[in-house]
């Protein structure tokens, strides 16, 4: 595979492609790891921003399934398009370019699994998976500090919520 | 009540007589969509004017905290008030650019503000003044709670609130501080500071978003994260780093106030211009409004008639032209805005 040379330095490979607003004339820039750190770095200074849509797509990792020519069925919209615009056309963006977005967000937040409010209508099986999640995480690092006493109560309220759900779903 | 009248009416942030002496105001905006149709962005304009429609009827038939929305439709505006809402951060510079089949509804004093079809369906907002993150963010989870009830929202399991731009998926919510920071400008410690921010996922901006500059020596704080953190987790961030950075502001002050006399001689000769001058630009008012605020907090100075949100706030282009009835050349303005600060504000 081709290297891509980061086009500042013109030496190393490029890993990001940082998007570059100058007098309302967007350019795209393809750079090494060290000049986008660079390019952020002179976006940070007082009152300017790090935009986090400035380094969206990374080149590398990226999955690249053959569904990016696809189309989204509900708004039209291919990923091609969604990237340039740096929006979804509609909610199911995200399901049809799922690989795509994914990795998106990942890199754009850290994670990709919503961890706030959820809505009230029919949210309450939502609601309860979610604590169930995060309780069990929490038993994680109760057992490894040897919170046995502490674990074993909040094992049981898992389960208790566990089998309110299970009874539920079927 | 007229449009014009609710326009005029001085929004809460900007007149609430208890001065935070380093936060200005607090916002919560959350971004939310309709399940059943595309983002605003990709709607036909019959669509778009159609989804309008429907959101203002629930927004004005929605009560909060004792609080009404009244909708008024951008079609409705002239351009000089939509400059206005922009400048007072009710709606977005983005929104303000845009035409038919989009408006905001505003509550009385303007604590909430909700934007219907900027870049997502509703963006709604609630801003405060001084440092009241909890409490802001009470009252719009409350809105949000309320019109949920009566609209579906677009949301998923994994990934939450679905919106237009990935930055915003999840929660939706950004959340953000305005502080007035003179002393860590003037001791040079704003790049620490910033470079301190920038791993921790948080921005740090001017007055007016991204790209703006720190006029005043004002900056806005937010969260980038929305997706993989609760609400509760980010506002406690935001808050722990606001009062970290309110730390190092009061210490800075009081390394300069240790040189008393070069403060004292540095503050009161920005009052002197303040009090006399008869042509301000607006980045020098900008200035010497922030170094006359310093030393109001520092006692070396009386106070001034208005607060410091408000008198900053009125130095835009944008409120002059409106408060003195219409077009006005650089020069005008520039000599509006020293007739201001000398009468209405600082003089005495
Ligand atoms: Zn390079
Ligand atoms: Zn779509």
């Amino acid at each position: 595979m081709k290297q891509l040379l980061c086009q500042k330095c013109k030496q190393k490979e490029a890993v990001v492609r940082v998007t570059k607003i100058e007098n309302g004339q967007a350019t795209q820039m393809n750079l090494c790891k060290e000049c986008a750190q660079q390019f952020h770095n002179a976006k940070i200074l007082p009152g300017l921003v790090s935009d986090f849509m400035q380094a969206l797509f990374t080149l590398k990792g990226a999955p690249n399934s053959q569904q990016a020519a696809a189309r989204c069925p509900v708004c039209g919209l291919t990923f091609a398009q969604i990237q340039q615009a740096g929006r979804a056309g509609c909610h199911h963006c995200y399901e049809t370019f799922e690989p795509q977005m994914d990795f998106l967000l990942r890199r754009l937040h850290g994670g990709s699994r919503h961890a706030g409010k959820v809505p009230r209508r029919g949210g309450c099986s939502i609601r309860r998976q979610n604590e169930v999640r995060s309780l069990k995480t929490e038993l994680q690092e109760l057992v490894q500090r040897e919170a046995f006493e502490e674990a074993a109560l909040l094992r049981d309220r898992i389960r208790e919520l566990e089998t309110v759900r299970g009874g539920e779903s079927e | 009540m007229s449009l014009a009248e609710i326009l005029a009416q001085p929004s809460h942030w900007l007149t609430a007589q208890e001065q935070h002496p380093i936060v200005l105001s607090t916002r919560v905006r959350l971004a939310r969509n309709l399940a059943d149709r595309p983002f605003p962005p990709a709607l036909t304009a019959e669509k778009t004017e159609q989804t309008e429609a429907e959101i203002a009827a629930v927004l004005e038939t929605t009560k909060i905290d004792g609080q009404c929305l009244r909708y008024l439709p951008l079609r409705d505006i002239s351009d000089m008030e939509k400059m206005v809402l922009v400048e007072k951060h009710l709606i977005s510079p983005a929104l303000a650019a845009l035409g038919a089949g989009r408006g905001v509804a505003l509550s009385p004093e303007h604590r909430l503000a909700v934007m219907v079809n900027e870049e997502d369906h509703i963006r709604l907002q609630v801003i405060s003044p001084g440092n009241s993150l909890q409490e802001a963010f009470r009252l719009a989870d409350q809105l949000d709670d309320a019109l949920e009830s009566r609209l579906d929202f677009a949301f998923r399991e994994r990934y939450g609130y679905l919106t237009a731009c990935p930055t915003n998926v999840g929660t939706g919510m950004r959340v953000s501080t305005m502080m007035h920071l003179p002393a860590l400008v003037m001791t040079k410690q704003m790049q620490q500071v910033l470079s301190a921010l920038s791993p921790l996922g948080l921005a740090i901006r001017g007055l007016y978003g991204e790209g703006s500059k720190a006029w005043g020596n004002i900056f806005q704080i937010s969260n980038q994260v929305t997706l993989g953190k609760s609400e509760e987790d980010t506002l406690v961030n935001i808050e722990a780093v606001t009062e970290q950075v309110c730390e190092l502001e009061n210490n800075a002050r009081q390394i300069m106030l240790a040189g008393r006399r070069a403060l004292e001689d540095r503050v009161w000769r920005a009052r002197g211009l303040l009090s006399h001058a008869r042509i301000l630009p607006v980045e020098e008012a900008f200035h010497l409004v922030s170094e006359d605020r310093l030393g109001v907090e520092a006692g070396l100075l009386p106070g001034t008639r208005e607060t410091f949100a408000a008198l900053v706030l009125n130095l835009l282009p944008a409120g002059l032209r409106y408060r003195h009835g219409g077009e006005m050349t650089e020069d005008q303005l520039n000599a509006a805005r020293a007739d201001y600060l000398r009468a209405a504000a600082v003089g005495s």
